[in-house]
């Protein structure tokens, strides 16, 4: 494979329907090793969608992604899966599984059909949870922790598979204050300290400003604005994107905050 | 190490129902006598000693016969709930048992109507609601697994339905209570020969199930997470369905149905054991395969005649469930 297309997710002119409605209208862009990049859009804007066609758990109608230079959608799952890393929103999981359990699972990829885990993938999978700083969960069931906890050991998971390249569906949609920061700050050392690179599906337009390297714009399955995030996170295509007025204040210290530009509603 | 210890227990139980049950029965054999037959080289046993004769021929073929299906049913349902992600699913869910008991009725009607004839007729037809049932699930677009379960009971209604018409034309002083007492299942006709080929089918497939019960976790966390680590999941179900099947249309057509077993075996299974598959699957099949021996003990030797299995599986197991679920409801592996 040509030698630019390795060391990056390479999406190019992707389209996709659920039966007769064309939901992803032709994308295409790239997201290198060590960049964060995250998804913004309105509600069915396509993010989810654009996230699992990345992951090949969707097949697409017509374009294709590359991943390293491995077309996605026509490589063997035990193959992606050593690459890619997927971390879904919620995980409504029907078997409290050991969390141990669950993070070891990240090592199928590297198990043939009648394998189970061996001590090397316990040890991988333990590295993975003092990566996240979560070995104190190790015996306890994923029915037991909180739902930050839980992004942390699908994350955790995902590390086990020796995924380059992690896809998070909204991870921080159900976590408090606090839990938001925390497991966006994890990700970011994550790209930055092993050279991975992430593509992370977001509704906060504060949290994508703080975090990400590189912001994807989604109206409607086409791909309104896409760049630094410097240069992304603007004004006008942030009221042009989510359709309502936007002021992007300066709160000193070189940090931004994003605000709808009506007045607070009074009591 | 730690999970072989945990079924230990149950091994052990396997062993004591075992030797129980080649000592209880209308014609009574001490147990040091089970001892030095079951030590005894086969060949040189002579076959005119009535003990022996009432154990080799009667007792051990129906001992390992209750013992197979009772493992068979036990795994498909651990397998079953854990692929369709759902506590309520037993190996019935694609429609095989129903299938069965129309094609044995149907057997029992034919006029050329024979044991072998009747199993076999009940063999096809649970093979063949499953595969009606699958192709229905693959013509709708919806999420897969809940499709299955959907078009299984679909095909159940449907061969329920056929199986009632049977019974409204059979004849009712020889063939509708034939087909009755057949559905409430026993294994009464247990034989060597069908030992012999029940073992020759159902323990590669019991293998099978131990060796991958581990992705069986893995199917369990739901279709995209389990494609997204790397699981074949187009192929892999497909395979497993066709074993559990096999399994349950092999156990059914020669036993009639065994109810409960598959349902409750797996929870009891994953109370005990732990919920994962790794060391649920081989829980179920040691404490299937001994529930359903013990059960079956019963079944000859409390009353004169016979009891149909069926009647005490659910008699017994279902309370005893009831008493799980109040007891050990608060660390339930379905929460």
């Amino acid at each position: 494979m040509p030698g630019d297309n390795n060391g990056c997710i390479e999406v190019s002119n992707l389209r996709f329907s659920y039966a007769q409605d064309c939901v992803i209208k032709g994308c295409s862009f790239r997201v290198s090793r060590g960049v964060l990049c995250c998804l913004l859009g309105r509600n069915g804007s396509g993010k989810s969608t654009l996230l699992r066609l990345i992951n090949g758990t969707l097949q697409p109608d017509s374009g294709q992604v590359t991943v390293d230079g491995i077309d996605v959608h026509s490589t063997q799952r035990a193959i992606t899966g050593r690459k890619l890393g997927f971390v879904p929103q919620k995980h409504n999981h029907v078997f409290p599984y050991r969390v141990l359990d669950m993070v070891v699972m990240g090592r199928t990829p590297y198990l043939d059909i009648f394998s189970r885990p061996s001590r090397e993938d316990y040890l991988i999978a333990d590295k993975a949870l003092d990566v996240m700083g979560i070995p104190h969960l190790r015996e306890r069931s994923c029915a037991e922790i909180s739902g930050g906890e839980e992004q942390l050991v699908l994350i955790a998971r995902a590390i086990t598979q020796e995924a380059t390249y992690f896809l998070l569906d909204e991870p921080t949609s159900h976590l408090d204050f606090a839990n938001q920061h925390m497991i966006l700050t994890t990700i970011r050392r994550l790209v930055k300290e092993q050279k991975c690179a992430a593509v992370v599906a977001m509704h906060d337009p504060n949290l994508s400003l703080r975090f990400a390297d590189h912001i994807v714009m989604l109206d409607n399955g086409t791909i309104m604005h896409e760049g630094p995030t410097d240069e992304v996170m603007t004004e006008d295509n942030l009221e042009q994107l989510y359709d309502i007025k936007v002021k992007v204040a300066d709160v000193g210290g070189g940090g931004k905050c994003i605000l709808p530009r009506s007045a607070a509603p009074s009591l | 190490m730690k999970n072989s210890l945990k079924l230990l227990p149950a091994a052990c139980f396997v062993v004591i129902v075992f030797l129980g049950s080649m000592m209880c029965g209308r014609y009574p054999i001490g147990l040091e006598d089970i001892l030095t037959f079951l030590s005894v080289d086969h060949s040189v046993v002579r076959f005119q000693e009535p003990a022996v004769n009432v154990l080799y021929h009667i007792r051990l073929p129906r001992i390992l016969l209750a013992l197979l299906v009772g493992a068979s049913l036990s795994m498909s349902g651990t397998l079953f709930q854990g692929m369709f992600r759902n506590p309520l699913v037993s190996p019935d869910i694609l429609g095989v048992t129903s299938g069965c008991c129309f094609g044995a009725a149907l057997g029992i009607l034919h006029p050329g109507t024979s044991p072998l004839l009747i199993q076999l007729l009940a063999f096809s037809f649970g093979i063949l609601a499953v595969i009606l049932t699958y192709t229905i699930a693959s013509l709708s677009r919806g999420q897969r697994v809940v499709m299955l379960v959907l078009a299984g009971s679909v095909i159940s209604a449907f061969f329920f339905a056929a199986l009632s018409f049977l019974k409204y034309i059979a004849d009712p002083y020889e063939q509708l209570p034939a087909i009755v007492f057949w559905i409430m299942g026993g294994f009464h006709r247990a034989s060597w020969d069908m030992v012999r080929t029940l073992l020759f089918l159902l323990v590669p497939c019991m293998v099978f199930l131990i060796l991958t019960s581990w992705r069986v976790n893995v199917l369990s966390l739901g279709d995209e997470e389990a494609a997204s680590l790397g699981v074949n999941v187009k192929l892999l179900r497909p395979v497993l369905i066709v074993v559990a099947t096999l399994m349950t249309s092999c156990c059914v057509s020669v036993s009639g149905t065994v109810s409960w077993v598959g349902l409750v075996i797996p929870h009891i299974a994953r109370l005990t054991a732990g919920v994962n598959h790794d060391t649920s699957m081989p829980m179920s099949m040691l404490l299937g395969s001994g529930f359903i021996l013990l059960v079956d003990d019963l079944a000859r030797t409390v009353t004169a005649s016979e009891i149909p299995i069926s009647i005490l599986t659910s008699a017994i197991g279902a309370p005893f469930f009831a008493y799980l679920l109040i007891k050990e409801g608060q660390k339930s592996a379905w929460r």
